[in-house]
C-alpha cells in the first residue's frame, strides 16, 4: 500500500535536516490547510478545550463525565478508522457474496484497458474469480481473486500452506480460472496415496471398478499448467465439461492419450473456454470422427459452472 | 483569507490552468478558468478580498502560459489520428500478458518517423513478440487505435492512448541509477557467503526502490497482501533518509548550522544530496514530488522560515506540476499525493488528540519499565497513525486498485520503525562490500562479511514476517468497484469526522 507514515517521516526530516532547531511542527499561526485548528487557539469541544472546561468547573476533580468527555478525543480516531474499514468491509463481503452469481459470466476482452487504469465501475466489471481451496491450507473454502491471479494467491487467501513442505508439491505460478476447485496434497501424500482411506481412492482405481458411488477421488495430477492437485467426482453417467478437465480427466474421454489431452489444455489455456463442439476442431489432432464419439460425452460449461474439475451430473 | 490559504488557493489556480491546456487544450482552458473564477468571486463575496481575486487571474494566467509551453515542446497527444501508421518509442512501465495478447503500458517519449519529443502514456497490445520487462525502452510499429469505451475518470486525469503493433526492445545505456545500483548489488553478492540475491536485492530496494524488478514476484505478491508495497517504493522517507545521512559527515566536519552564510552553504549541499538520490533512483515521481518539496523546506529553512507539512504538500504540488505536468495526475502521483496528504491529516489528528501525558510518559524515569512502556506508547502512537493513514488510503485504493489490506496498519507499525533501524545497516552493507570488493584487504573482507551476515538476516527476517502477514486469512481482500464520485464521497466523510466540530454550548 502506497499510505505511509514514510512520507511523513520523510517530510520532517527534510525539515529537520533544513531547520535542526525547529520547535513545534504545527506551530505557525497560519497552520493547516483551512479547515486545521491553530494550536495556540482550542477549539471549540474537542478534546482539549472538553478537558479544560472539565478542569475549571470541577478545580481538578475528575469527574465520571469529565473522564467520559476526555476520552471523547478518541472517538474520532475510532469512528474515522471505523468508517473506512467498515466501508471496505461491506465492500468485500458484498464481493464475496455476489461472485457466486457472477461466476458464470464469461470475461470480457475489452476489460484490459480498464483493469490497467483500474478505475470506475462499468469499466472493471469481470475482474473476480472465485475457486475453492481446501487440501493443505490454513483456511480452507471459498476465496475470491482477482483476475489473472495465480494458484499462489489462492493458497494465500486460504491462509497459506499449512506446512513448509507442501510448496514443494504445487505449481504455485499456474494460473486459476473462475470456479475451479484447488486441493492442496500434503507434504506426505506419496505415502498416503499408497494406502487408500475411507472414500479416497486413486483416480484409476475408481475408473477400473467404475464405482457409481460418490468417493472423492483425490490425485495428484501434474497437467499442462504445472503439478496442482484436484478432486474428481466421478459418477457413473457424468459427462465431462471440457472446459475445466484436467490432464487425467481428459484422458478418460475415448481415443485421448497424455499428448492429446495437452493439447487441449494448451489450446484452452491460450484461447479460453471452448464454446461448442466445433470450436474443438481447432485443436491439433481432433477432427468429425473423434468429435462425434464425444457428441455425448462432453459439455461446454463456463470454468465456473463445475464445481468439480470436469465432471457433471448428467 | 489567510497567507497559507491564499497559497495554496494560487497554487490551485496555476496547475488548473497548465494542466488543462496542456492536456486537453484550450476548450478545457475555458472550463477551467470558468470554475476558478466561479470560486474566485465566491471567495471575494465571503472574504471581501480582492486580492484573491487578483492573485488567481495571475497564476491562472502563468498557469496557462507554462502549459502552452509545454504543449508546444512535448505535445500531450500523438499527432497521428487512430489508424495511421506511426512509430512511438518509450520506457516500458508494465507488462501484461493474457491469453491472447500482451499489453504493454509505455511512457512514450519519442513519436513518429522523425522521433519528435512527446509525452503521453499509451497501452501498447502486441500479438506476438519478444519478451519484455519494465524498465526496458521499447519502440511499436503500428497505429493508434480510437477506444468506443466511456471515458472514465482517471481517463480524463491520465489520459491513455490506445496502439496496436509490433514492438521491439531498444537497446539502450543503463542510467545512473541503474549503474549504481547494479554496482551496489555484485559488490554485495560478491560478499554474500550464500548465494542469498533475495535479501540483497530487497535491501536495495528499500533503499532505491526496485525500478528495474529485480524482486521475485513472490516477494512483490507477499508485500502486497501485507499492506507495506510502499516499504519497496522510494518515496519522501527515502529522500529524508539520505539527508540524514548526508548530515551526519557536514556535522562533524563544519558543526550545526548557525550562522546564515553555514545555513546557505548546507542547504547547498543538501540541495545536492537530494537531487542526487533522485538522479540515482531514476526520477521516479514519488521522489520526484518529495525531492520538490525537500527543496521547498531546504530554501525555507536557508531563509530562515519554518514551513509545515501542508505548505510543503502544495509547494511540492507546484514543483512538480512546473517541472512534469504531464504526470501530474497520473495514478503513481495522485497516490504519492494523497499519501502525504493523509500522513499530514494523520499527523494532524494525532497532535490535536494527544494531551501531553504521552510525552511525560516518554520523558518519564529511565528505567527499565518506563523504558519499556516508552517503547509500547511509540509503537501504539505509531499504529494509530498507521491506521489513520490507511484509513485515508482505503477511498483511493478501492477506487484504483478495488484492494484493501485489512492487516496493513500492524504490520506497517511494526516494519515501519524496523526498516528505520535498517537504513543505516543496509548503507554499511553496500559501503564495505564496495570496499572490499575494490580492496579485498582481510580485516575489511571480515567485516564485509559480518555484515553481509547481519544484513542478511535481517533482510529475511522481514521476509519471514511479511510472508506471515500475506498469509493470513483475508489479508488482501478485493472490493467491489467504485466510481469516482463515490471515492470522493467517502474521503469528504472522512475529512468530515476528523475536523467536525460540535458548536459550544453556552451558559
Amino acid at each position: 500500500m502506497a499510505s505511509s507514515v514514510r512520507e511523513m517521516g520523510g517530510e520532517h526530516r527534510v525539515k529537520d535536516a533544513a531547520e535542526p532547531r525547529r520547535e513545534a511542527f504545527w506551530g505557525e499561526d497560519d497552520a493547516g490547510w483551512g479547515l486545521a485548528e491553530d494550536e495556540g487557539h482550542l477549539p471549540v469541544w474537542t478534546g482539549e478545550s472538553m478537558e479544560t472546561e472539565a478542569i475549571g468547573r470541577h478545580e481538578g476533580r475528575e469527574s465520571f463525565f469529565a473522564r467520559l468527555r476526555s476520552s471523547a478525543r478518541y472517538l474520532r480516531i475510532v469512528l474515522l478508522v471505523g468508517l473506512a474499514a467498515g466501508a471496505a468491509w461491506f465492500a468485500s463481503r458484498h464481493v464475496t457474496m455476489s461472485s457466486s452469481a457472477l461466476h458464470s459470466a464469461p470475461s470480457t476482452s475489452e476489460t484490459q484497458s480498464a483493469v490497467v487504469q483500474g478505475t470506475d465501475a462499468e469499466a472493471a466489471n469481470t475482474t473476480t474469480l472465485q475457486v475453492d481451496v481446501h487440501g493443505d491450507v490454513r483456511h480452507p473454502g471459498l476465496v475470491t481473486l482477482q483476475e489473472g491471479a495465480r494458484v499462489r494467491d489462492a493458497i494465500r487467501a486460504a491462509g497459506g500452506f499449512l506446512h513448509a513442505a507442501d510448496a514443494a508439491d504445487v505449481n504455485q505460478a499456474a494460473l486459476v480460472w473462475d470456479g475451479e476447485e484447488i486441493d492442496i496434497p500434503a507434504a506426505t501424500a506419496v505415502d498416503a496415496a499408497s494406502q487408500p482411506q475411507s472414500g479416497v481412492q486413486d483416480v484409476g482405481l475408481a475408473l477400473a471398478a467404475a464405482s457409481p458411488s460418490e468417493h472423492e477421488v483425490s490425485t495428484t495430477s501434474r497437467d499442462g499448467t504445472g503439478g496442482r492437485a484436484r478432486k474428481h467426482a466421478l459418477t457413473a453417467g457424468q459427462k465431462i465439461n471440457i472446459n475445466t478437465a484436467d490432464l487425467e480427466t481428459l484422458e478418460t474421454l475415448p481415443g485421448v492419450g497424455p499428448k492429446r489431452a495437452a493439447a487441449i489444455l494448451a489450446y484452452r489455456q491460450a484461447h479460453g473456454p471452448f464454446r461448442d463442439l466445433e470450436s474443438l476442431r481447432h485443436v491439433k489432432g481432433i477432427g468429425e470422427k473423434t468429435l462425434a464419439k464425444w457428441k455425448d460425452l462432453i459439455t461446454f460449461g463456463a470454468p465456473g459452472d463445475a464445481s468439480s474439475a470436469g465432471r457433471q451430473a448428467p | 483569507m489567510t497567507r497559507t490559504r491564499l497559497h495554496a488557493w494560487a497554487i490551485v489556480a496555476f496547475l488548473a490552468g497548465e494542466w488543462s491546456r496542456y492536456v486537453w487544450g484550450w476548450r478545457a482552458v475555458g472550463a477551467a478558468a470558468a470554475t476558478v473564477a466561479v470560486l474566485a468571486v465566491g471567495c471575494l463575496v465571503w472574504y471581501r478580498d480582492r486580492r484573491s481575486l487578483l492573485v488567481t487571474a495571475a497564476s491562472l494566467a502563468c498557469g496557462i502560459v507554462v502549459g502552452t509551453v509545454w504543449a508546444a515542446r512535448q505535445p500531450a497527444h500523438p499527432s497521428a489520428p487512430p489508424g495511421v501508421r506511426d512509430v512511438i518509442a518509450g520506457e516500458v512501465q508494465s507488462v501484461k500478458v493474457s491469453h491472447r495478447r500482451t499489453e504493454i503500458m509505455v511512457a512514450v517519449r519519442r513519436e513518429g518517423e522523425d522521433a519528435h519529443r512527446c509525452h503521453y502514456q499509451a497501452l501498447v497490445f502486441v500479438e506476438r513478440g519478444p519478451r519484455v520487462d519494465a524498465g526496458q525502452w521499447v519502440e511499436a510499429d503500428g497505429a493508434f487505435v480510437a477506444s468506443d469505451r466511456a471515458p472514465t475518470a482517471m481517463d480524463i486525469m491520465s489520459p491513455l492512448e490506445l496502439f496496436d503493433g509490433r514492438v521491439r526492445v531498444l537497446h539502450r545505456a543503463p542510467s545512473l541509477g541503474e549503474r549504481v545500483t547494479s554496482w551496489m548489488a555484485s559488490g554485495m553478492e560478491d560478499v554474500s557467503p550464500a548465494d542469498e540475491r533475495e535479501p540483497i536485492h530487497l535491501a536495495l530496494s528499500m533503499v532505491f526502490g526496485d525500478t528495474q524488478g529485480d524482486l521475485p514476484q513472490g516477494v512483490s505478491s507477499d508485500f502486497l497482501a501485507a499492506g507495506v508495497t510502499h516499504l519497496l517504493v522510494a518515496s519522501g522517507s527515502n529522500v529524508g533518509f539520505a539527508l540524514d545521512m548526508a548530515a551526519i559527515p557536514w556535522q562533524h566536519l563544519f558543526g550545526r548550522a548557525c550562522s546564515r552564510q553555514r545555513r546557505v552553504a548546507y542547504g547547498i549541499y543538501a540541495l545536492c544530496v537530494v537531487w542526487g538520490f533522485a538522479l540515482v533512483c531514476g526520477f521516479q515521481l514519488a521522489v520526484l514530488r518529495a525531492a520538490c518539496g525537500a527543496t521547498y523546506s531546504i530554501a525555507a529553512g536557508i531563509c530562515g522560515r519554518r514551513v509545515h507539512g501542508y505548505t510543503v504538500l502544495w509547494s511540492s504540488a507546484w514543483m512538480a506540476g512546473v517541472l512534469d505536468p504531464g504526470d501530474l495526475l497520473t495514478p503513481s502521483m495522485l497516490l504519492s499525493f494523497y499519501a502525504a496528504f493523509a500522513v499530514c491529516e494523520a499527523g494532524a489528528l494525532w497532535h490535536r488528540t494527544r494531551t501531553g501525558r504521552w510525552e511525560r510518559a516518554v520523558e518519564a524515569r529511565a528505567c527499565v519499565t518506563h523504558r519499556v512502556r516508552r517503547m509500547g506508547a511509540s509503537l501504539a502512537r505509531a499504529f494509530i497513525i498507521t491506521a489513520v493513514v490507511d484509513a485515508y488510503m482505503v477511498p483511493v485504493l478501492w477506487w484504483m486498485f478495488q484492494q484493501w489490506t485489512p492487516y496493513g496498519a500492524l504490520s506497517t507499525a511494526i516494519l515501519e520503525p524496523t526498516v528505520e533501524v535498517l537504513m543505516p545497516v543496509i548503507v554499511l552493507w553496500s559501503l564495505m562490500a564496495g570496499i572490499a570488493h575494490a580492496w579485498p584487504w582481510p580485516p575489511i573482507t571480515w567485516c564485509a562479511d559480518g555484515m553481509s551476515r547481519l544484513g542478511c538476516a535481517a533482510m529475511s527476517a522481514v521476509l519471514w514476517f511479511v510472508h506471515c502477514v500475506a498469509s493470513w486469512h483475508g489479508s488482501l481482500r478485493s472490493l467491489v468497484p467504485v466510481s469516482f464520485a463515490g471515492a470522493c464521497a467517502l474521503v469528504l466523510g472522512l475529512v468530515a469526522v476528523a475536523h467536525a466540530r460540535v458548536p459550544q454550548r453556552h451558559g
